[in-house]
């Protein structure tokens, strides 16, 4: 029930995030035709997509990251380390987050002949999804939530695909989400993955008189999507909240190299090697601290979010290193 | 190395507890071998230290891990350390000092 709960309100702030898109357009084509007059006055030759996180980078230049794609226009790169993907887009789409959400990243047409029509969008949600479910039945709990949200839903098409290298699934609907200002009905791609206990969702949205032309754009923008494992960032990212200085006491003797690590909330405190990784772990009742990244599995083992234990669940499953 | 805090159920014992380890312990090394039983004390408290060889089930990787299981606070505390069974006399001082480190916070009020 609550992970319902949960699908059912990423879905409703995916279609969110595309009504608000379509109303950001206006604003975004002003922002960049200003930035084109003053491109044009500076003798630039190419114009910039910028990111509205400055954490994320959109490199729009051809020369260091596009190519010419299906769609028949230069690609530009973007990329977001925080939430791990890597993708390509048109050029002179603008992102941003939408309602300042850090798990998400939205893009709309903001190019000079998307003023006057409905202008494309699309975002990519990464949430954390406590669930061991196949990508099928997420999909499904996803699906009968859509249908809610939307007027007029119609599946168009529902296929299994890979996404980023996992496997996915693909949706193709039609229709309204409520409440949306803009009165015309609407065609969506949708596409899947379920990694790690992480759900990506990427969602396209167009008129469906414009879907053939809008194709091959979706089929590149997803075809260049790579996510790096969100447990291999969770590693490789040890903790960044500073502990206490209280709490690191230098060791000596057969101690030395060790540090305390004092935890109230579990009431305890520990001597750990001072070097070693602690990865955060969604699991409050499991402290992990691991020599090098290349352990992930100890922490793959528990699954981020994952149900109070059977103590079976809590085995470390080390990948070590030989040296 | 990691801790894994549980609620424990009023009148399980540590005897318990461990037996409860060890017999999950297959799932993840398979098969082991037990090489020491002991009875030790960790944070003033009784304890018990498994040292057990085996195949992992997931890395494929002969390994050595040290267990211990102390229950405090009405917490099972169980501090499991892996290591490469020929990196293990090199750190098993480094063991025994994060062991004898333990401590239980609510112990020190």
């Amino acid at each position: 029930m609550t992970r319902a709960l949960i699908l059912t309100a990423l879905v409703l702030s995916t279609l969110a995030q595309a009504a608000r898109a379509q109303v950001s357009t206006e604003e975004a084509y002003r922002r960049l035709r200003e930035r084109q007059e003053e491109a044009r006055r500076a003798a630039a030759s190419q114009p910039t997509t910028k990111p509205a996180n400055p954490s994320v980078r959109s490199d729009a230049s051809p020369a260091r990251g596009a190519k010419t794609g299906a769609a028949g226009s230069a690609m530009v790169d973007f990329e977001d380390p925080k939430l791990g993907i890597r993708l390509k887009h048109p050029p002179m789409w603008k992102a941003g987050q939408p309602g300042g959400n850090a798990r998400s990243i939205a893009f709309v047409d903001a190019s000079p002949d998307a003023k006057d029509r409905y202008a494309d969008s699309f975002s990519l949600q990464v949430q954390p999804y406590p669930s061991k479910d196949s990508i099928e039945v997420i999909e499904q709990v996803i699906n009968a939530a859509l249908a809610k949200a939307t007027n007029q839903f119609k599946v168009i098409s529902d296929d299994s695909i890979q996404v980023a290298g996992h496997p996915g699934r693909k949706l193709i609907y039609t229709g309204h989400p409520n409440g949306a200002s803009d009165p015309r009905n609407r065609q969506f791609v949708q596409a899947l993955t379920f990694i790690n206990g992480t759900l990506y969702i990427f969602t396209y949205a167009t008129l469906p008189e414009r879907y053939a032309k809008s194709a091959p754009v979706i089929s590149e923008i997803l075809n260049s999507l790579e996510v790096s494992d969100p447990l291999d960032r969770l590693v490789k990212s040890p903790s960044t909240e500073p502990t206490p200085a209280a709490e690191q006491k230098p060791a000596t003797g057969a101690a030395a190299g060790l540090v305390e690590y004092s935890d109230s909330k579990l009431g305890f405190s520990i001597k750990r090697p001072a070097k070693w990784l602690q990865p955060k772990v969604n699991l409050n009742y499991v402290i992990v601290f691991l020599e090098s990244a290349q352990m992930t599995r100890i922490v793959r083992s528990f699954g981020p979010s994952a149900p109070p234990p059977p103590r079976h669940r809590l085995r470390p499953r080390p990948i070590f290193q030989r040296r | 190395m990691n801790i894994v805090v549980q609620p424990i159920a009023a009148g399980k014992t540590l005897d318990a507890a461990t037996e409860s380890n060890k017999g999950m312990i297959h799932e993840a090394v398979n098969p082991f071998q037990m090489v020491s039983e002991e009875k030790i004390e960790l944070g003033g408290q009784p304890a018990r230290k498994l040292i057990y060889t085996g195949h992992d089930v997931n890395s494929k990787m002969e390994v050595k891990t040290v267990e211990a299981i102390v229950i405090a606070n009405v917490r099972q505390y169980t501090i499991t350390y892996i290591t490469l069974p020929d990196r293990y006399p090199k750190e098993s001082a480094m063991i025994e000092s994060i062991l004898g480190s333990l401590q239980f916070i609510s112990d020190k009020k």
